[in-house]
């Protein structure tokens, strides 16, 4: 991305919230990896705030990074951002087999100095674990480990998304139930130590029509100054079917955007025929609207619903005062399985037997 | 070399933080501490963002593009803005500069 693009989409944004009377002005920079073009990161960050404080605006700041680089950019981080995205898969052996650098050298040191280094700045440290099934059976261990070496505020776990590139490197993703009750026992192990854990298709407090910030009228500015909902390639939503773009920044003009487009995209979940029928229908919104409810998708459930209907289910039960139904439900196979492959949860269509 | 040609040469300046001063981002600037004196000052934008760069080693010219980004002002002001910064910080005692040949 170049200066301008960068400059002219943090302008564009404040002047809109200012208009509409908000008063945060919140930039999450990712990539690929943000830090590559660290001349841009620097700019933006000092330009949001530098706006933000002559417009009366409060400016927070966000950043998924893998962690690989210098002290220098860790303290710069460490000081500047609200929140740190950091993606680390666990103990080294794990860690290392999945994000190799080159040179076929590991990257778990640099990533476990850049944690330890972030432990110790006022930022919100979220540790981002990627499962397989090689490290589906060791969450609480992971968790246990994060907690004890670093200071993370959150630990996020999801399951390795498989690409040509996973299946290249011979990891697979986990098991459905295996993610399911792990993350259940790992969950249970961080809340008792005041850490947040997440799994981003879980319930919410609030019904959501996205998992993720598409249809939440989030802007993503791509290096070429597209904008679109999707921080996935272009290439990757077109080839299911989907235009994610939503407008165009012209650093000379100001931003071109298609309020239409962004309409469409508020509502996609209503056109998941696979959700048609699932109780998760509203907190977990479809998953991936690119990779797992795309248009002409399978209308069973996959593993990802299979999980996701599991965690849910439980964290409705802990919600209602059920909590002693959880463990009973964790530890009977034959209910999870009925529960995560019911065709349908609607009232009408449900067989209840009565003793 | 004698000092006589030393002054001669066409040198450049590097520019770093004074040992006894610290400091601290905040949500719309930088405070500056000095751990002999009391009190602290305060950096507003655009002069926090030319702290950082220094901090940062950012040789000049770079800092002076990345400046005019950050302030949306053209390469002029931004000359303006970080040798007024750079002097006044240097008087002050919270940088020091040596000047470096080669």
């Amino acid at each position: 991305m170049d200066l301008p693009t960068a400059v002219a989409s943090i302008d564009w944004m404040a002047d809109h919230l200012q208009r509409i009377g908000k008063e945060k002005l919140e930039i999450h920079f990712f990539g690929g990896e943000p830090s590559v073009a660290w001349d841009v990161l620097v700019v933006a960050v000092h330009h949001a705030r530098a706006v933000a404080a002559r417009r009366g605006l409060m400016v927070r700041l966000q950043i998924s990074t893998n962690g690989v680089f210098k002290e220098d950019k860790v303290r710069f981080i460490g000081d500047y951002f609200d929140s740190v995205v950091l993606s680390f898969d666990g103990t080294q052996d794990t860690h290392d087999r999945l994000r190799p650098m080159s040179q076929h050298e590991g990257s778990f040191e640099a990533v476990a100095r850049t944690a330890a280094s972030l432990s110790k700045s006022p930022v919100e440290l979220c540790l981002r674990c990627c499962v397989t099934q090689d490290s589906v059976l060791h969450l609480q261990e992971i968790a246990n480990w994060f907690c004890d070496t670093f200071q993370p505020s959150v630990i996020n776990f999801e399951p390795l998304q498989p690409t040509p590139a996973t299946f290249a490197m011979g990891v697979q993703p986990p098991d459905p139930f295996d993610f399911a009750i792990n993350y259940e026992h790992a969950s249970r192990t961080l809340e008792k130590r005041g850490i947040r854990p997440v799994y981003a298709a879980n319930l919410t407090k609030a019904p959501r029509l996205s998992f993720c910030p598409v249809g939440k009228d989030a802007l993503i500015v791509s290096p070429d100054g597209q904008i679109s909902e999707c921080y996935l390639q272009t290439a990757e939503w077109r080839v299911r079917g989907l235009n994610l773009v939503c407008g165009q920044v012209e650093p000379q003009r100001g931003i071109r955007l298609d309020f239409q487009a962004i309409q469409r995209m508020r509502f996609l979940v209503t056109e998941k025929p696979r959700c048609e029928h699932c109780f998760c229908k509203w907190s977990c919104a479809g998953g991936c609207h690119v990779n797992h409810s795309y248009p002409g998708c399978s209308e069973s459930y996959d593993d990802f619903c299979i999980m996701t209907r599991i965690i849910t289910a439980c964290s409705l039960l802990r919600e209602l005062g059920y909590e002693y139904l959880v463990e009973s439900l964790l530890n009977d196979r034959s209910a999870l399985v009925a529960l995560s492959l019911q065709k349908s949860d609607c009232i009408e269509d449900l067989e209840v037997a009565y003793d | 070399m004698t000092e006589a040609a030393k002054s001669k040469r066409v040198g450049s300046f590097i520019f770093r933080c004074a040992p006894e001063v610290s400091w601290a981002v905040e949500g719309d600037g930088i405070i500056l501490i000095r751990q002999d004196r009391e009190g602290v000052i305060k950096l507003g934008y655009p002069q926090s963002a030319v702290w950082d760069l220094i901090t940062q080693h950012y040789p000049f010219d770079k800092m002076i593009s990345l400046v005019s980004a950050i302030d949306s002002s053209d390469d002029s002001t931004s000359i303006r803005i970080v040798a007024e910064s750079l002097r006044e910080w240097v008087n002050a005692g919270l940088l020091i500069s040596e000047r470096v040949y080669g």
